[in-house]
């Protein structure tokens, strides 16, 4: 008989998103920068990064990989930024970016001190 | 001096100013409408075919001016709007006083100044064009760049001046993802292989007929439409524009060489009458115009006779400017029919008065 294995299932692990687990770093986050709840992904934050360029990371992934609970992708992100601001200075919903940032690092224990 | 009386005065000769005139003569009012420019239509003058139905800008102004053309006065510079108990007082530049119980404003709106995003290139770059700019090129059957050539490749730049804090703009103005694709269509049906994107933030086609429209503009004229918004633009040695933004969809930062970029502009309140007239000036609402934008219960509503309708109430495309001027024409309506009583009533009562 041929068994579910047969067709790759169990070998991967699933590619869903999780959405019940509860995302206690996001809890977090947004009440420490309560703006970060105003972003609608419209990814200008990243383009005007510099190290987006060579990167393809910037603050509307590392928003998005915080909210959707893929930490460990939004750790190896945070690690490029450069704390420049220009994405505060672009933001049309004015999400204090570079405080998210700050945060993001400091609950991550990725903060340089 | 030369002294009017009328029973409305209606300030802006828009769609809305103009609905609003026909109406209120049709029921047998005098009324005046005062025009700042030299010439009566708003906007209408301005573009060339409208969304969503493809219909000329002049096949829908000419009907409204008809039998109007008496009531309105154009090149008005209002100078002071006062206001006593009975009637609202307008005068002029050339000193020519206006009265009247009632007074309609359809001022509508002014488009974004496109040079307060300097990143996008506006007033830097020749190339770089707003989508008020686009309108007078079709209408001129013009469009080409500075060198004199066609466009082939275009982006149409959404949102600029709408939906963003730092400008102070954070309403969106609601028909500039439809203009967009009326004239990225438009673009597409006079110049042969032209490609067009659209860059967008969120895709807003709320309206009747608008879905119908987009998916024309994807079938017919293959127009691209990207998720990622603008974040600047940038020049190359042969003239040709260079954009960056994220593909929000790909997920990842993008740039594009384009020929000519359109920026689909937002509307923001005029304000040359709330300047000159705090009573109005009182009624701007918290997004900068006019009026509360809830829902009126009371059975009379505007007791003061200051009327707002159009796009001075709110982005609106012209469909809702007109018939907002039309519900809000007969609100003046019953306002004047209720003065009219209590005028009655009062010479009335003083006759009773005077002969008791
Ligand atoms: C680029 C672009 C394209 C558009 N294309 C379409 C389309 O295809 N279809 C559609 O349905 N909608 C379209 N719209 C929206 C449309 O222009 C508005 O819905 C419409 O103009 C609103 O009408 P209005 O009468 O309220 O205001 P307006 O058209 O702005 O008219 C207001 C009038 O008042 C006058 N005025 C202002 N202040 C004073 C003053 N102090 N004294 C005297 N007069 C004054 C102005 O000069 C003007 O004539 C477009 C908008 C933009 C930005
Ligand atoms: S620019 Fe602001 S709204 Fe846009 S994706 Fe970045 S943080 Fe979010
Ligand atoms: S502050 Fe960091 S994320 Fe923001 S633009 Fe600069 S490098 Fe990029
Ligand atoms: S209608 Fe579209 S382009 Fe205009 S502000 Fe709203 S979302 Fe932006």
């Amino acid at each position: 008989m041929i068994g579910m294995t047969d067709f790759g299932f169990k070998i991967h692990k699933d590619q869903l998103l999780d959405q019940d687990r509860p995302n206690v770093a996001y809890k977090e986050m947004i009440e420490k920068v309560p703006s970060l709840s105003l972003c609608i992904s419209c990814g200008s934050c990243t383009a005007t990064c510099n190290s987006s360029e060579m990167t393809g990371m910037g603050f509307r992934k590392l928003h998005l990989y915080l909210k959707t609970g893929l930490y460990v992708n939004l750790k190896r992100g945070l690690k490029y930024c450069q704390y420049c601001g220009k994405c505060w200075l672009v933001c049309p919903r004015g999400v204090n970016t570079r405080k998210a940032i700050v945060e993001m690092k400091r609950i991550f224990e990725i903060y340089k001190t | 001096m030369k002294r009017t009386e009328a029973d409305c005065i209606i300030i802006g000769a828009g769609p809305a100013g103009l609905k609003a005139g026909t109406i209120l003569q049709s029921l047998g009012y005098k009324i005046f409408i005062l025009e700042k420019e030299y010439q009566p239509g708003g906007k209408l003058l301005l573009w060339n075919t409208l969304f969503p139905h493809d219909e000329s800008a002049m096949e829908i102004l000419n009907p409204l001016l008809k039998d109007q053309k008496k009531n309105i006065m154009t090149s008005v510079q209002i100078e002071t709007i006062t206001k006593s108990p009975e009637e609202f007082t307008v005068a002029d530049q050339n000193q020519t006083i206006y009265t009247s119980p009632a007074l309609f404003i359809s001022t509508g709106f002014k488009p974004f100044n496109a040079g307060r995003k300097e990143e996008y290139g506006y007033g830097i770059y020749d190339n770089v064009i707003t989508s008020v700019e686009l309108e007078d090129k079709l209408k001129n059957n013009n469009i080409t760049m500075t060198n004199g050539k066609v466009p082939g490749k275009v982006a149409m730049i959404h949102c600029v001046g709408s939906r963003d804090i730092k400008v102070g703009n954070e309403y969106c103005s609601s028909v500039c993802c439809i203009t967009g694709i009326k004239q990225a269509m438009e673009l597409g049906k006079r110049i042969p292989g032209i490609q067009v994107s659209c860059l967008y933030m969120d895709l807003r086609l709320n309206g009747r007929f608008y879905e119908d429209n987009y998916k024309m503009a994807q079938m017919s004229h293959k127009i691209q439409f990207i998720r990622g918004r603008l974040s600047e633009t940038n020049e190359d040695v042969d003239g040709s524009l260079v954009i960056r933004y994220e593909d929000t969809l790909a997920g990842k930062p993008a740039k594009m060489i384009v020929d000519m970029i359109v920026l689909l502009v937002g509307m923001q309140l005029d304000k040359s009458v709330s300047r000159i007239c705090p009573l109005i000036n009182e009624q701007t609402g918290t997004d900068g115009f006019f009026g509360t934008g809830k829902i009126d219960f009371s059975s009379n509503p505007q007791k003061d006779g200051l009327f707002f309708a159009g796009a001075c109430t709110g982005p609106k495309n012209i469909t809702e400017s007109m018939n907002e001027a039309s519900r809000v024409a007969f609100e003046v309506h019953h306002f004047l029919k209720n003065s009219l009583i209590s005028e009655i009533h009062d010479r009335h009562d003083r006759f009773r008065l005077q002969n008791s």
